[in-house]
């Protein structure tokens, strides 16, 4: 019953205010129309100057020009798959001359599968003099990446604080896995009221809970 | 006295009760289409954001002024581009007209008439004779039916007509609509210039700020607790 009165009263505003909406739109049909005839003829002229009444301002191509620029930096990897380097997890310390990464991302692909499927594909160095430098300790390497195996050395535990979002690589630290239940990325037994119920214990354990 | 004169018989009544839910009726229904506009021309307003957002996103425009001179800038093309079909239909059908009123060297020509206008495709009614109303010997009312004067047929020289009356009248709406637009985007620009450069005052307190930063109302810590907190120096 409120919705039916308040629709009158609408209603009855509306028709006083109907013929002033008409007269605007009159009005603007009127300017509209000498817009469209000078907009019409500085179209003419353009065209004949070689350009022509582009929707595109100046502000536009600044501001593509701007956000072009700022994808690479951004740290949203949909953004920036070609120059995205795999995130460090927080507890490793970084070092502060940080060594560069051992095999060269193809940040120049030559066709759309090869910038969406082989992004961390080793680029073969044509320079074979070209010095490779040694591999960081402390930086985690990239899928597909073959680290020779070092002999007599212990992966000392990790412990990842609550930072769901950083995903392991799963080729090179085949061993370790990573459980944002667990918040470990080592190699210990689980308990016994952290045992999983997939008797599998493959893969990575997604929880949606905070999602 | 003058309401003791007046007295309403039930069937009277029942008129009148009739009378008002009908024009209750009415003003809901155009309330029910006022709100309907409305909300077509929030929708038309909106279309506004995809074309000047990344300058607002990237502050390439940082000011009012700027914003609502590229914005309407922006508008008068998007109308210009919106509006180009319909003219040229419009265009395309006054052509019509006029070759046809040259051909038939007619230029007093109605494009409505009933004998060789667009109306011969219509029906037509007679509606001068509906209410009758005699006054000679006592008041009366009469209301007739209203007389058909036109069943549609086709006639051939009729066809400018045709083709002018629907192509005008599409392209009319179809502008009128371009024109809702242009004036629902200029809404918008107002509303926009106003909401992103808006620097609002009315949550910040600067007292407030200044009182929570010198920790009112904590209790002070005192100086004999300092002394216990230092660690002792090392005696070489």
């Amino acid at each position: 019953m409120e919705g039916l009165f308040k629709s009158f009263g609408k209603g009855l505003l509306y028709i006083f205010v109907l013929p002033f909406f008409l007269l605007v739109m009159a009005g603007y049909a009127i300017v509209g129309l000498i817009a469209f005839i000078f907009l019409f003829f500085k179209s003419i002229i353009l065209f004949f100057c070689g350009r022509s009444l582009d929707i595109e301002l100046p502000e536009d191509k600044k501001a593509k020009a701007i956000i072009q620029s700022a994808i690479p930096a951004s740290s949203n990897p949909v953004f920036n798959q070609g120059n995205m380097q795999q995130p460090l997890p927080n507890n490793i310390p970084s070092s502060s001359n940080p060594a560069p990464m051992s095999t060269p991302v193809n940040v120049n692909p030559h066709s759309v599968e090869e910038a969406c499927f082989d992004q961390n594909k080793p680029v073969v160095s044509e320079n074979k003099d070209e010095v490779k430098p040694e591999i960081n300790n402390h930086q985690v390497p990239l899928q597909n990446e073959t680290i020779p195996p070092v002999e007599e050395k212990k992966i000392s535990p990790v412990i990842v604080k609550s930072n769901e979002d950083v995903v392991p690589p799963k080729n090179n630290i085949s061993e370790e896995k990573y459980s944002p239940k667990r918040t470990s990325l080592i190699n210990e037994p689980l308990e016994e009221n952290e045992k999983k119920t997939d008797d599998s214990h493959d893969g990575i354990d997604i929880d949606f809970k905070d999602f | 006295m003058l309401i003791e004169l007046i007295k309403l018989t039930e069937s009277d009544k029942r008129l009148i009760v009739a009378l008002l839910l009908i024009l209750i009726l009415f003003f809901v229904i155009v309330g029910l289409i006022g709100y309907l506009i409305v909300r077509v021309m929030k929708w038309q307003g909106k279309r506004l954001d995809t074309g000047v957002s990344d300058v607002v996103y990237s502050r390439v425009i940082t000011d009012k002024k700027t914003f609502s001179k590229y914005a309407h800038k922006k508008n008068w093309i998007i109308f210009y581009k919106a509006a180009r079909i319909p003219v040229v239909i419009m265009l395309i059908s006054s052509l019509v007209l006029l070759i046809r009123n040259i051909i038939y060297h007619d230029f007093t020509y109605n494009v409505f008439d009933t004998t060789e206008g667009f109306a011969t495709i219509l029906f037509c009614w007679d509606f001068s004779h509906v209410f009758e109303i005699s006054t000679s010997l006592a008041f009366s009312l009469v209301i007739n039916a209203p007389v058909l004067i036109n069943e549609p047929h086709f006639v051939l020289e009729a066809w400018g007509s045709y083709l002018f009356v629907p192509g005008i009248t599409i392209g009319g709406l179809w502008y009128l609509w371009c024109v809702q637009s242009l004036i629902s985007r200029t809404l918008r620009i107002k509303k926009l210039s106003e909401s992103i450069f808006d620097k609002n005052l009315d949550n910040f307190n600067q007292n407030e700020q200044l009182m929570n930063s010198l920790n009112v109302g904590q209790k002070p810590i005192a100086p004999d607790d300092k002394k216990v907190e230092e660690p002792k120096q090392k005696e070489f």
